[in-house]
């Protein structure tokens, strides 16, 4: 079925029109959720709550561009304010220097917990891994990565060209240290 | 080469547009710094890995369960503004009724006075007015069990 009909009866209230878009962009919206945080648990909710949000806001979304692209801005978006609360709330901990009395704190860090990503993948910024997906495994256009991550061509290729540089300067050390 | 030179202006540019220009014209032209860079051929391993365990993943239950959270959340909170909007009308009804009673007492308009207590003599005045303005009643009972004094005043805001 045409996306814009799959919008409509979204509009009309039907939730299985919904589900169909949900099964279709899933995969997706995972993907990128997990670029941003490295867990696959922050992910899943990352990626529930932008189809909430999505499903919400659907009456604004303009039906000339793609439900794919919008709701893929929506998850950057989403994630990154969950990373930017978490900030937040730990530097709030750590002025008040209670870091030391729960280390459960510590995994707020987002690069813990993850066996998909390789470390060198988790050390580059949340940034630089979604635009690093977005590109090699989605097939983007330089510009609409910029779209979906909310900034402009020379942006994103600066992201991607140092995260490919970090990425190869860490496997290098690394491949170094096992010789 | 002047690999070094870009490298250096590389680092110290703070603007994206310029590094942009670096990257296109010299980063990815030049042999020497190509090798700077690792090839998406090295990543895809890691995000093919990402794409095997998401497909595992089913989003829609946890989505059709928040939608119906937040509907229940929204027409719950309508229904609660709904009795808040019908409780404000219902008093400014009562205060509204209450003043017009009030005021009707006050001119006298409709009502029946006893002169001197007989019930057999009453006097209905139905509306007072002094220069084509509603004006209020005052009934005063005389001495005189045949007079009946009726005092008319202006209205205050008049």
């Amino acid at each position: 079925m045409d996306e814009k009909k799959i919008v409509q009866l979204c509009l009309k209230g039907k939730n299985e029109a919904y589900e169909m878009l949900v099964k279709k962009y899933q995969s997706n919206v995972l993907s990128i959720a997990y670029a941003i945080t490295s867990n696959m648990e922050d992910a899943r909710d990352i990626a529930q709550e932008s189809f909430i949000k999505a499903y919400k806001k659907l009456d604004g979304f303009s039906q000339e561009s793609s439900f794919k692209n919008w709701i893929l801005s929506i998850t950057y978006n989403t994630g990154i304010d969950l990373l930017r609360k978490r900030k937040t709330i730990l530097n709030f901990i750590k002025k008040s220097k209670k870091e030391d009395m729960d280390p459960q704190y510590e995994k707020y860090n987002t690069v813990e917990g993850s066996e998909i990503f390789s470390p060198a993948l988790k050390k580059l910024k949340p940034r630089e891994r979604a635009a690093l997906l977005l590109q090699i495994d989605l097939n983007y256009k330089t510009k609409e990565i910029g779209k979906i991550l909310n900034c402009n061509e020379s942006t994103v290729r600066v992201h991607i060209f140092n995260a490919k540089k970090k990425l190869k300067k860490i496997l290098s050390v690394t491949e170094r240290s096992i010789k | 080469m002047m690999c070094w030179l870009f490298k250096f202006f590389y680092r110290i540019v703070p603007f994206n547009f310029i590094k942009a220009i670096i990257i296109n014209k010299h980063f990815a032209q030049c042999p020497n710094c190509g090798e700077v860079k690792i090839s998406d051929e090295q990543i895809k391993d890691d995000l093919k890995k990402l794409e095997n365990s998401v497909k595992q993943t089913d989003l829609w239950p946890g989505v059709e369960r928040g939608i119906r959270i937040r509907k229940k959340v929204k027409k719950n909170r309508a229904g609660s503004f709904l009795w808040r909007y019908a409780a404000v009308a219902g008093l400014l009804l009562v205060l509204v009724f209450s003043f017009n009673l009030l005021n009707r007492k006050n001119n006298f308009i409709g009502e029946k006075v006893k002169i001197n207590g007989k019930k057999s003599e009453e006097v209905v005045v139905k509306f007072i007015e002094i220069d084509g303005k509603e004006a209020r009643g005052f009934f005063y009972n005389s001495d005189n069990r045949d007079r009946l004094i009726v005092w008319a005043q202006k209205n205050k805001e008049d």
